[in-house]
């Protein structure tokens, strides 16, 4: 075949542009650290690797929203567990209150610290985290509330003696989405595939009365044990006794409810933790470049497009005019 | 009888052809880089006298009359520009459509950056809202990443009608650079026409070779816009078809025609028929599949924006029944169905606690709405005619453009590859070989010497007759 100056070139030209394509794209990968950066390039990975980021950001949002759980959840549980030990003391305080030899005097002293008792518990029930009510609903801008003008207790402003349906109260429990399939069927959301975030300070204390006429919620009826004890009447002693222990009883409730909830987010962030751990695994096999690998290309890439270089210098300049005499 | 002078005739006829050889080596060597040049050759055949007739020699008193030139010609191998031509097109088809697919994937990059990172930003918000539905800085946040949704989509739909202007802009100029070309031709066809016509000397051919070599290089370049066929007609002239139609023969030309739609969709039409340009390859073919709605082995332009009309409803139509009213009736949250006029709606942009007011259920706040738009937006089946999430309908669309521009790239490497190794055997025979030049000048350079000395020769012979003759014991 003949060889003319221009198909030297040519080819000389397009080797040069391949080996410089290919530095070049090898640079690019080393300089991003991704083994590709458009879609193109890499069809089959680049398709599950946006499938991968997307599982990995909604699991990251499932692992903040398990965190804010966590912390809320915390606060309340040692909340609970703080009145329920106020709980424990005040019935032995109620011991002492009923046996008969106590007198107006000794009683009065009973009644203050039974009174205290109570300003504990509503400084618990009251407290706030952050930006919110610790023991609240949705509508957390009415904490408990005692009126004393009126000795009434109200939560949402509403009376928690005379209620009797808890939806009086007009609040909705918060539920968060952990990624345990969600499932909302006609606007109405089934709270077993999502975890509930806030507890409610009247679930905690009860509402309304019971059988006897006496106050559930605790608070109520640590107050209606203050005025008797302050009256030295101490008739109704034994019926607030019990519905001290039944209130204790809600509590306690309430306290195992809020343990199974930490448990159930637990086992949820371990679950996604262990799902994060694989997926970034994955994410990193198909979108990270492989660096050892991908260096030794690079200076082999390198290195043919010198070679070309070098070749092109010796080829092109050279013809018989440089040797005829 | 041999005449006396016959010699020098013949020695002038070699000189002079070893001289124009050298001019034609010269001619090839300075035009070694003129783009389209093909080598020249001196046509040179051995005298022959006429040998019938009353004065025609006789015996071997013809013999030795020098060198005749017939004329220059060029090496080509015509069915190499035919091979070349026909690869070209496809060369020029796969260039044009992974030129557009390219500035298509530098909008809708999803690797980096892109829609779904704004778009997972809403959701996280969103999320965010859920555990706190009675506060307005959640609100508040809903609201403004709601409005970038909206403004990614909208920017992006944008970028791409620019695109579909910008490519229309360039196929009418792709146009116009095939109807400047086809009157180039007829008028290099009308001068090679009438220099043949013309030539007096039938002996010698008239040379013409730089007007081919132009309309070479012209033919060649309207192989890179339409599959053509070339023909030669008897009169020196030639004929293209394209598209089956005859659209040059001869001083004979067709024109194209375009008619850009409100659409920027594009339509391409024979002047003289009337009727629709159907091509099977070039870049012509590849404008018009990638700037047309429904047509073509490729999604263009139109597909991609409407994917991103599709997103926009989709994500309209999921806002807007979210929201529960106390009178049953849906929040209008989003104006607007498709990706231009996408906007968040009066109320809702006036005050962003306008959907905290609807959460409120007999004055407590819900947050099931909220988790429930999460889950449409992360549930399938919210957008027009796809299965799956509205994530996943966009991992759709651009996997889809990622596998064409993939398969195409794979397609243009090929067909480049075949081209240059047609246009390298083209150039094996029609190129300039700055070797083979230099051993003709070297040749030819002896070939003049030695003609010269021929002329010596004779001369001496002659001087012998003519002044020594006759001149015993002077």
């Amino acid at each position: 075949m003949r060889i003319s100056q221009r198909q030297l070139q040519r080819n000389f030209t397009n080797s040069l542009n391949t080996n410089l394509k290919r530095l070049s794209g090898s640079n690019d990968r080393l300089t991003t650290g991704r083994r590709f950066n458009r879609v193109s390039e890499n069809v089959t990975d680049a398709t599950k690797a946006l499938k991968v980021r997307h599982q990995i950001t909604k699991n990251e949002q499932y692992l903040s929203n398990i965190d804010k759980l966590h912390g809320e959840l915390s606060v309340q549980e040692t909340g609970a567990m703080q009145m329920n030990d106020m709980m424990t003391k005040l019935k032995e305080l109620m011991v002492n209150a009923a046996s008969g030899t106590n007198g107006a005097d000794q009683r009065e002293i009973i009644a203050r610290e039974v009174g205290n008792i109570k300003e504990n518990i509503l400084q618990i029930i009251n407290s706030q985290s952050v930006e919110k009510y610790t023991f609240s609903n949705t509508s957390n801008s009415t904490p408990i509330t005692f009126d004393p003008i009126t000795n009434k207790v109200l939560y949402n402003g509403i009376d928690v003696d005379s209620a009797v349906l808890r939806s009086d109260f007009n609040d909705h429990k918060v539920f968060v989405d952990i990624g345990s399939g969600m499932k909302i069927a006609s606007g109405i959301l089934d709270p077993s595939t999502t975890a509930q975030l806030t507890t409610a300070a009247i679930d905690v204390l009860g509402f309304g009365t019971n059988s006897n006429g006496i106050p559930k919620n605790i608070i109520s009826l640590l107050d209606a044990i203050v005025v008797d004890l302050k009256n030295n009447d101490s008739s109704k002693l034994d019926l607030y006794n019990q519905q001290l222990s039944d209130s204790q009883t809600n509590l306690l409730v309430s306290v195992t409810d809020i343990g199974a909830r930490i448990k159930y987010v637990e086992s949820s962030e371990a679950r996604i933790d262990q799902e994060l751990i694989s997926l970034a695994k994955l994410q990193n096999n198909l979108e990270a470049v492989d660096l050892e690998e991908e260096v030794i290309f690079n200076k082999g890439h390198e290195m043919a497009w010198q070679i070309s270089l070098q070749i092109g210098n010796k080829v092109l300049p050279q013809s018989i005019f440089d040797f005829m005499r | 009888m041999r005449t006396t002078f016959l010699g020098f005739e013949s020695a002038r006829k070699g000189m002079s052809a070893a001289q124009k050889a050298i001019d034609v080596t010269g001619n090839n060597i300075t035009n070694i880089n003129t783009p389209g040049y093909t080598r020249q050759r001196i046509d040179l055949v051995s005298m022959s006298a006429p040998t019938n007739g009353r004065y025609a020699p006789i015996g071997s008193n013809s013999a030795g009359q020098g060198v005749a030139m017939i004329g220059v010609s060029q090496i080509r191998n015509p069915y190499l520009d035919a091979r070349f031509r026909d690869e070209y097109c496809n060369t020029g088809y796969y260039d044009k459509a992974l030129s557009i697919l390219d500035s298509v994937e530098g909008i809708l990059n999803e690797v980096e950056g892109g829609i779904k990172p704004i778009f997972n930003e809403f959701i996280a918000a969103l999320q965010e809202f859920s555990t706190k539905p009675d506060q307005i800085t959640h609100a508040n946040i809903v609201l403004s990443s709601a409005k970038s949704v909206a403004q990614v989509i909208k920017q992006q739909y944008q970028a791409l009608q620019g695109l579909q202007e910008q490519y229309t802009f360039e196929f009418t100029v792709d146009v116009m650079t095939v109807n400047e070309t086809l009157g180039k031709i007829t008028a290099l066809n009308q001068s090679v026409k009438d220099i043949l016509m013309n030539q007096t000397n039938k002996s010698e051919t008239t040379n013409i070779n730089e007007l081919l070599d132009q309309r070479n290089m012209l033919v060649d370049e309207l192989a890179k816009y339409g599959n053509i066929k070339v023909g030669n007609n008897p009169d020196g002239t030639i004929s293209i078809h394209m598209d089956n139609q005859l659209i040059v023969d001869g001083t004979f030309k067709d024109q194209l025609h375009y008619q850009i739609n409100d659409d920027y969709s594009v339509q391409l039409t024979w002047n003289n028929s009337g009727q629709n340009v159907i091509l099977n390859s070039g870049q012509l073919k590849a404008s018009m599949e990638l700037l047309n709605v429904a047509s073509g082995e490729f999604k263009g332009i139109p597909y991609y924006s409407e994917q991103l009309n599709k997103l926009a409803g989709s994500f309209a139509s999921v806002l807007n029944q979210a929201f529960l009213k106390n009178d049953g009736s849906y929040c209008n949250l989003i104006d607007g169905s498709t990706a231009l006029n996408l906007t968040i709606s009066k109320e809702w942009m006036s005050d962003a606690g306008y959907i905290m007011k609807d959460l409120q259920n007999n004055g407590a706040y819900d947050n099931t709405h909220i988790l429930n738009v999460i889950n449409k937006l992360e549930g399938k089946g919210n957008v027009n005619d796809f299965d799956g999430s509205i994530s996943s309908f966009i991992d759709v669309f651009v996997t889809t453009l990622g596998q064409d521009k993939n398969y195409i790239q794979g397609r243009f490497d090929a067909s480049y590859l075949i081209t240059s190794d047609l246009e390298n055997r083209r150039d094996a025979v029609s190129a300039v070989s700055l070797d083979e030049e230099g051993a003709n000048l070297m040749m030819f350079d002896k070939t003049y010497k030695a003609t010269s000395r021929l002329m010596t020769v004779f001369d001496e012979a002659l001087d012998v007759l003519i002044n020594k003759t006759g001149l015993v014991g002077r």
